[in-house]
């Protein structure tokens, strides 16, 4: 099969974050699986050559003022595909959500395409809650459009497809849930990581030496828990200063987290590496023997929708997860059998579930070796790109 | 020659490695929020008794507002400054370019802006109309 991905967030450059990998994975899924993809994006974040990749940039004018440059971005959409679609003749248009983007299901419906929207969120109801919205009608109706008239929607957990069933009074037969999923060979068990840990900074050996590592990526939101965490540590130390954290990641809460770490004095039990190469977070998170997954409920309340790319990669690398059970995460990790769920928002709880899983040292091990085989048979990119496909062949 | 670093986004160590930026170049955090408060956010540069500012951030490609900054620059009556990120790129300020030649982007940009708001809002207006028809039929 042909097709083409649209990526069309002002922040095609970024290279970092859940948002770069699961776009990475499902391309190379969609290759794996021996289909042809040719993807789209206001830059190229990818290495050279690795996908067949074509740039539709942002208007240069829209640089002042928020949201403009994304409607602005839609003329731009309409003057590309087009033509792109008439060169590769795809089987279907498939598209990533962002926010204020509206034409490309109706470019689909133009060429009799297939339309597939991958929403992660709605972005309307995400501004609303958890950052600034200026054209609140407009961007409501941008969604409320494009999601009516897309063939089938893409959404990661079922508690997404129950909110937009809500929001947007949408048929639920049209919304799939296809959770995130991990690249298995290399988020793996075959990382040689004393070789890894030789190779750091003389600094990190000295400081790592010895200790249990517990480890956390992401980007920092307000979902990721991190501040629960880094309180986490004060509890955890107490009972063994044997425990070090290890943070990769930037973004929104990391002053808070430094902030929490300078208040209870942690500096030597928590190290915050801040944005690791991609390629490189697979080594630093083979160094730990515990991952963490501290998600809490939305800010508002709500159950948390997400589906974190983070958790698979985990499990991916066959380590024990503890991670806090809310929405699809409870769903994902049975507790006891591929990792450790304990309370949100409860530091106290982690740093229990932490303190015994340091004692127990069998326990990691199997909790590690059934969390890969659930990585390796269910969620590696190439079920994800599977489930696409079985929609795509359903219209 | 006294240098002052408002970091909007990133890591002023990478901002000041990046750019040879001296060594006892004062940092104050700062964020597109403060931008929305023009006022203020003018009197802040104005009363900070630096020779050179520089707005930082993690990837300058990546950060709106070019114009804006430069015209705060203008505003707050400093005549040298750039805007700067952790990769090494930097876009250059000079009063007289910002008053001849931003100052004309600027506005051509509001011009241009509210006529995508209001196409959006017509184009969204049809298709919900339209496509509701259809439904309908």
């Amino acid at each position: 099969m042909k097709s083409i991905f649209l990526r069309t967030d002002f922040f095609g450059h970024l290279n970092t974050g859940g948002s770069f990998s699961h776009i990475g994975g499902f391309l190379d899924g969609m290759k794996e699986l021996g289909h042809s993809m040719t993807f789209t994006a206001s830059a190229e974040c990818y290495p050279s050559g690795k996908y067949d990749f074509r740039h539709i940039p942002y208007p240069f004018l829209y640089k002042n003022f928020p949201e403009i440059p994304c409607l602005a971005y839609n003329n731009t959409l309409q003057k590309h595909i087009p033509s792109l679609i008439r060169e590769i003749q795809p089987d279907f248009l498939y598209q990533r959500h962002s926010e204020f983007i509206y034409t490309p299901s109706k470019i689909a419906k133009q060429h009799s395409l297939p339309f597939i929207l991958e929403a992660n969120n709605s972005e309307w109801w995400w501004k609303k809650n958890w950052a600034n919205l200026f054209f609140d009608d407009i961007l409501r109706r941008c969604e409320d459009v494009h999601f009516h008239a897309a063939d089938a929607i893409m959404v990661v957990s079922e508690v997404l497809k129950q909110d937009l069933v809500r929001l947007f009074d949408l048929p639920p037969e049209k919304i799939h849930v296809n959770p995130n999923g991990v690249d298995i060979h290399t988020f793996t068990t075959d990382i040689d990581s004393n070789a890894f840990f030789n190779s750091l900074p003389a600094e990190l050996q000295q400081r790592w030496e010895g200790k249990t590592l517990c480890g956390f990526v992401g980007t920092f939101g307000e979902w990721h828990g991190v501040e629960v965490l880094a309180h986490s540590v004060v509890h955890t130390i107490r009972e063994n200063p044997n425990i070090h954290f290890m943070l990769i990641g930037d973004g929104k809460l990391r002053g808070n987290v430094e902030k929490i770490i300078a208040e209870n004095n942690m500096q030597h039990n928590i190290t915050l590496l801040g944005t690791v190469t991609h390629h490189l977070v697979p080594a630093y998170l083979s160094l730990c023997q515990i991952l963490l997954s501290p998600h809490t409920e939305n800010t508002d309340g709500t159950v948390f929708f997400g589906s974190p790319t983070k958790l698979f990669e985990y499990m991916g690398m066959g380590k024990a997860i503890i991670a806090s059970a809310v929405g699809q995460i409870a769903d994902i990790i049975k507790d006891g059998h591929n990792g450790v769920l304990v309370k949100q928002r409860d530091p106290v709880d982690l740093a229990h579930a932490i303190i015994r899983l340091t004692q127990e040292h069998e326990l990691c091990q199997t909790l590690g070796k059934n969390a890969r085989h659930d990585a390796v048979t269910t969620y590696s990119w190439k079920h994800n790109a599977q489930r696409v496909i079985d929609v795509v062949n359903s219209l | 020659m006294s240098t002052t670093l408002f970091l909007l986004s990133g890591n002023s160590k990478n901002i000041i490695a990046a750019h040879n930026l001296p060594h006892d170049t004062t940092v104050i955090p700062f964020s597109e929020k403060q931008l929305l408060s023009l006022r203020s956010t003018i009197s802040l540069i104005r009363t900070t008794p630096t020779d050179t500012v520089v707005f930082g951030m993690k990837k300058l490609s990546l950060q709106r507002y070019h114009q804006i900054l430069k015209g705060v620059l203008l505003l707050a009556g400093k005549t040298s400054g750039f805007l700067a990120d952790e990769t090494g790129m930097r876009s250059a300020y000079s009063p007289l370019r910002t008053l001849l030649v931003e100052s004309v982007i600027l506005a051509t940009e509001i011009i241009a802006s509210c006529g995508i708001v209001l196409q959006a809002w017509i184009r969204l207006r049809l298709r919900a109309l339209t496509e509701k028809r259809g439904a309908q039929q």
